[in-house]
């Protein structure tokens, strides 16, 4: 079945099986971002944001996201031109293997679209269904805060 | 038989065709003509672990006009296709019975899985950790069923002991969740057990207490996880009913709680721990009602 799929700000016509789920389509159409780990939603790793909303990409059939807006971290920012929160990820430390972050980043981003002054709690809240194994989540934080300190004009 | 692979799922093969009907008539028309080999889907968190499927159609109710949370006669009534998220945010159900739908709403798994998962989905797939039917349990959920030819209104608790995915007939669909307006000033609270932050819950534990003056005029205590499907304590809530909530009076109560239920088996733990667990639980949320 042929699908509409906006992703990353550009329109896209895709041909998927009915039963498909968004992951899939995204990797198999050259967005490598959302990752294949758990596959069952626990873990983050395939994080998307579809309509502003940060999401599994792994638990939603391509088909039900007919229409909407996917983000993926491919659409945030480029090695020359990097969202704040890339930035900032980079300057803490906050990336190791590197597996769960692009997940990590889209999550912290649907919390600073809408609350460009989190507090430390309100990040924890909004990071707590991406899952790191490397690093733990302390510079992670402390990178979003950053970010969000970036965004507000260096305040 | 559907099956349910944990790993590795990219797409559910044995689907040839995926619906989104944008009215109620329209969906419940597809689900008459597709009876038996079409899967309802909500929020999908549940559908997407399924890898192959003896169902041929998907029909999605997303757009079928079920996402409404709305006032009407003595209820609050909660379209099936609500999602978590909007629970949390919803203002009309913030000073609702003391916030304990939105309170269940946020222990559903994470922000991710809040933004998908769905209040017909988590009352129908009916996982012991599913953290919604208990807190309906307390507030005294009724639940429509709808087809074609009709609609049926039944009990949450009769529902759910029924198990959903046998009693929803296959022409039907849940259309809504009644919540009666006469719970808006029950004591609430509520209150999980698991052993990590992201663990699955070992045991929800929802109370709620109706008091006129200093006397408790009804009890309603509901566990979820530890047994399945989640029930109300009917012993444990009679106890305290027109009476005085004193500490004895809850230590008695929550020392009642497997008096109507049993224990479903956890490999995380013993059974002993849990039912400590379940028992511990009942008293916290009853000392919280309380105070």
């Amino acid at each position: 079945m042929k699908v509409k799929l906006n992703i990353n700000g550009v329109d896209k016509d895709l041909t998927i099986e009915p039963g498909e789920i968004l992951l899939h389509t995204l990797r198999n159409n050259g967005y490598y971002g959302p990752k294949h780990a758990c596959s069952t939603g626990d873990c983050g790793a395939c994080t998307v944001i579809m309509d502003g909303e940060a999401v599994n990409s792994c638990l939603v059939f391509t088909a039900s996201a007919e229409g909407k807006k996917i983000t993926t971290i491919e659409g945030i920012g480029t090695v020359s031109n990097p969202h704040p929160l890339q930035q900032t990820f980079v300057e803490e430390g906050a990336v190791q293997c590197g597996y769960c972050i692009p997940g990590m980043i889209l999550s912290a981003k649907v919390l600073l679209d809408k609350n460009i002054n989190p507090s430390e709690e309100e990040v924890k809240t909004a990071l707590s269904g991406n899952l790191c194994r490397c690093t733990g989540y302390v510079k992670q934080i402390k990178a979003v805060i950053k970010a969000a300190e970036t965004m507000r004009g260096g305040q | 038989m559907d099956t349910i692979e944990r790993v590795g799922i990219t797409v559910m093969r044995g689907i040839k065709d995926f619906l989104v009907p944008n009215s109620l008539d329209y969906a419940l028309k597809l689900l008459d003509i597709n009876q038996g080999n079409a899967l309802v889907l909500g929020g999908g968190t549940h559908l997407a672990l399924v890898k192959n499927s003896s169902h041929e159609i998907i029909i999605d109710i997303k757009r079928a006009g079920l996402g409404y949370i709305k006032e009407e006669n003595n209820y609050i009534c909660i379209g099936s296709a609500v999602r978590a998220v909007d629970i949390i945010n919803c203002d009309l159900l913030k000073d609702f019975a003391g916030d304990i739908l939105q309170n269940a709403a946020s222990k559903i798994g994470s922000p991710l899985t809040q933004n998908l998962v769905t209040v017909g989905g988590n009352i129908y797939s009916m996982f012991p950790w599913s953290n919604l039917p208990p807190a309906m349990l307390v507030l005294g959920a009724e639940v429509v069923l709808t087809s074609q030819s009709g609609s049926r209104k039944v009990s949450l608790e009769e529902l759910l002991k029924a198990n959903p995915r046998t009693f929803v007939k296959k022409d039907e669909l849940i259309k809504e969740v009644l919540i009666p307006k006469s719970a808006k000033n029950m004591k609430t609270s509520y209150k999980t057990f698991s052993t990590t932050e992201n663990d699955y819950d070992m045991a929800i534990v929802a109370a709620g207490l109706d008091f006129d003056g200093k006397q408790c005029k009804k009890a309603s205590i509901a566990v979820g996880a530890a047994v399945s499907p989640a029930s109300l304590l009917k012993t444990s809530g009679v106890i305290l009913e027109g009476k005085e909530i004193t500490s004895e009076l809850i230590k008695e109560s929550s020392e009642k709680a497997f008096s109507d239920v049993k224990l479903v088996k956890d490999f995380r733990t013993s059974q002993e721990q849990i039912e400590a667990t379940v028992k511990t639980l009942v008293k916290r949320t009853l000392e919280e009602c309380s105070k």
